[in-house]
């Protein structure tokens, strides 16, 4: 089944997907969650890359920042992987599940980018031809166009 | 996109840091985010028109960072953790 997304009368969008892959939604979402919360991942590229340091040269504002602000951050990213995994088999996403939708699947391709080494120039095609990253570069394509058609889609008001 | 207008700014009242300078929030160009998702964040949190919004992504985009927002710390915070709630690479600092 093509992935399709179109504008829903009430700013949420409609999303016709393939079974398997929101099957495979849910689970990364069960993940991304289970990455937020594992102690052990604290100092993982993949981490540092969903919570950035707040300011670029004072470490004081970006400890501040964290103290302030950290936990209410994992908890939106935690919320909103609840969702996509509570709604993988909707055919109609209400506007807050379509916010819920378009976070959570970008933390995602986040993550999968980062542990892909994705840079501007990276050749994503060329992944796909080595073992080691077949699966995750598949994952990150199909990432890449639901997150794309989602943009479009989607309300911003 | 590299100076912020100081006209907005509301007064800030009993901080240690340096009272007359404003706050920025810069956001930074990563080689992850989309295009297309930057401007949807731009549009959605900061109710710009799509042509600010895209115009922004651009300068994020080819000079790899904007300024994107401006005014009371407090607030450049709140736009921070908004942007990182949206996976958006953003910092906030002092405009000096």
């Amino acid at each position: 089944m093509r992935t399709k997304v179109t504008s829903a009368g009430d700013g949420g969008v409609d999303i016709k997907l393939d079974p398997a892959l929101r099957e495979l939604l849910a689970s990364l979402a069960s993940q991304l969650t289970d990455l937020i919360d594992d102690p052990e991942a604290a100092d993982s590229p993949a981490l540092a890359r969903l919570f950035p340091p707040a300011s670029m040269d004072d470490p004081l504002e970006t400890l501040g920042f964290e103290q302030l602000m950290g936990e209410a951050l994992r908890a939106g990213k935690r919320e909103s992987a609840a969702v996509v995994r509570a709604t993988a088999n909707a055919t109609h996403l209400s506007p807050e599940e379509t916010l819920a939708w378009m976070r959570c699947l970008n933390d995602i391709r986040l993550v999968v980018g980062t542990r892909l080494s994705i840079e501007e120039d990276t050749d994503v095609e060329a992944l796909f031809q080595d073992p080691l990253t077949e699966q995750a570069a598949l994952i990150y394509t199909a990432l890449t166009e639901l997150v794309g058609m989602l943009s479009l889609a989607a309300d911003p008001r | 996109m590299t100076s912020a207008p100081t006209t907005t700014r509301e007064p800030d009242l009993g901080r240690d840091v340096e009272p007359d300078v404003p706050w920025i929030v810069i956001v930074w160009n990563d080689p992850i985010n989309l295009m297309t998702y930057v401007t949807w964040v731009f549009q959605k949190l900061f109710g710009y028109p799509r042509a600010k919004a895209e115009q922004l992504m651009w300068d994020v985009h080819t000079k790899g960072k904007a300024v994107v927002a401006n005014g009371p710390k407090e607030r450049c915070e709140a736009h921070v953790a908004a942007l990182h709630g949206y996976g958006l690479w953003a910092t906030f600092q002092q405009d000096r």
